[in-house]
């Protein structure tokens, strides 16, 4: 569709402007292909921008969340294994569980706590540590 | 002339219509730019707080790590400083813990240093060997992004 077209309508210059409005044509949708395109590129920009964000935010409290855990675990009193121990407190959309397990050669003094830091249903930390019963 | 007259409605009625599609692609694009600047300005601030958060934690579990001494009364309920003292093959070390305006401020052996900055309601408490620390990092001008710390840390563990 011709969006601006020649006042002249005469014989001599039918084919000039019926070749012009087959080119304006194929402009416009170039332009749309063109800013379709950069729109599209922007949109998909913009979601890996606020995904990286979210990933660091997220990272960030579950790790000071899952040091919390572990530090408390250390100044608390050994529990046998299988075990677990009191959590910390979380916030809001996060939560944190812990459990032991016991360690090769079957020393029921030593064992290892694995600490999961989650935000909703998706596990987004997860570190363990060893706890000796002394 | 009917044909000519006709023609140039048509003209016209073309330009309104491009104007329009013009208008509303331009009214889209100042709502997308809107959106990314919003967006970038938020994720500006996300990682201002994270930085902040991470940094001070970081410094908090080290030094508490390595003290074998507290000026935070067991038991004694929450204070705004705390102090923190060892001795290694350095000789004995003062490490103390502040909010100076924003910046929790860490000053051992007179060396000041920001540990993280925009924080504010500091407090330290110690129940036996747990030292627990809580504060909060809010960005500037986002009072939307923000963290609430309560961080546990086991005197002398390290």
């Amino acid at each position: 569709m011709p969006l601006l077209r020649p006042k002249n309508h005469s014989r001599s210059h039918a084919k000039t402007a019926h070749s012009q409005r087959g080119f304006v044509m194929i402009e416009m949708m170039l332009a749309v292909a063109i800013v379709g395109t950069a729109m599209l590129a922007t949109v998909s920009a913009f979601s890996t921008a606020s995904k990286t964000a979210r990933f660091v935010q997220e990272t960030t409290t579950a790790e000071w969340l899952a040091t919390s855990q572990i530090e408390l675990i250390r100044v608390a009193t050994f529990q046998l294994t299988p075990g677990t121990y009191t959590t910390v407190p979380a916030p809001t959309g996060y939560s944190v569980a812990n459990v032991t397990s016991g360690v090769a050669g079957g020393d029921s003094n030593i064992q290892i706590v694995t600490v999961t830091v989650s935000r909703g249903a998706d596990d987004v930390y997860e570190t363990s540590a060893m706890k000796v019963n002394r | 002339m009917n044909d000519r007259s006709s023609e140039r409605g048509f003209v016209l009625l073309e330009f309104v219509v491009s104007v329009s599609f013009m208008a509303m692609l331009g009214a889209l694009v100042v709502s997308m730019l809107g959106q990314g600047w919003d967006l970038n300005s938020r994720n500006s601030a996300i990682l201002e707080v994270s930085v902040s958060t991470s940094t001070s934690t970081t410094w908090l579990v080290r030094d508490i790590h390595v003290a074998t001494g507290t000026d935070i009364t067991d038991g004694g309920g929450t204070q705004a400083t705390a102090q923190f003292t060892w001795t290694d093959a350095g000789g004995a070390h003062v490490c103390d813990y502040a909010l100076v305006t924003d910046d929790l401020q860490r000053t051992c052996d007179a060396v000041s240093l920001s540990t993280g900055d925009n924080i504010s309601n500091l407090t330290f408490e110690r129940s036996g060997d747990l030292v627990t620390i809580s504060y909060e990092v809010t960005a500037p001008n986002r009072n939307d992004v923000a963290d609430s710390i309560v961080l546990n840390v086991a005197l002398g563990a390290g």
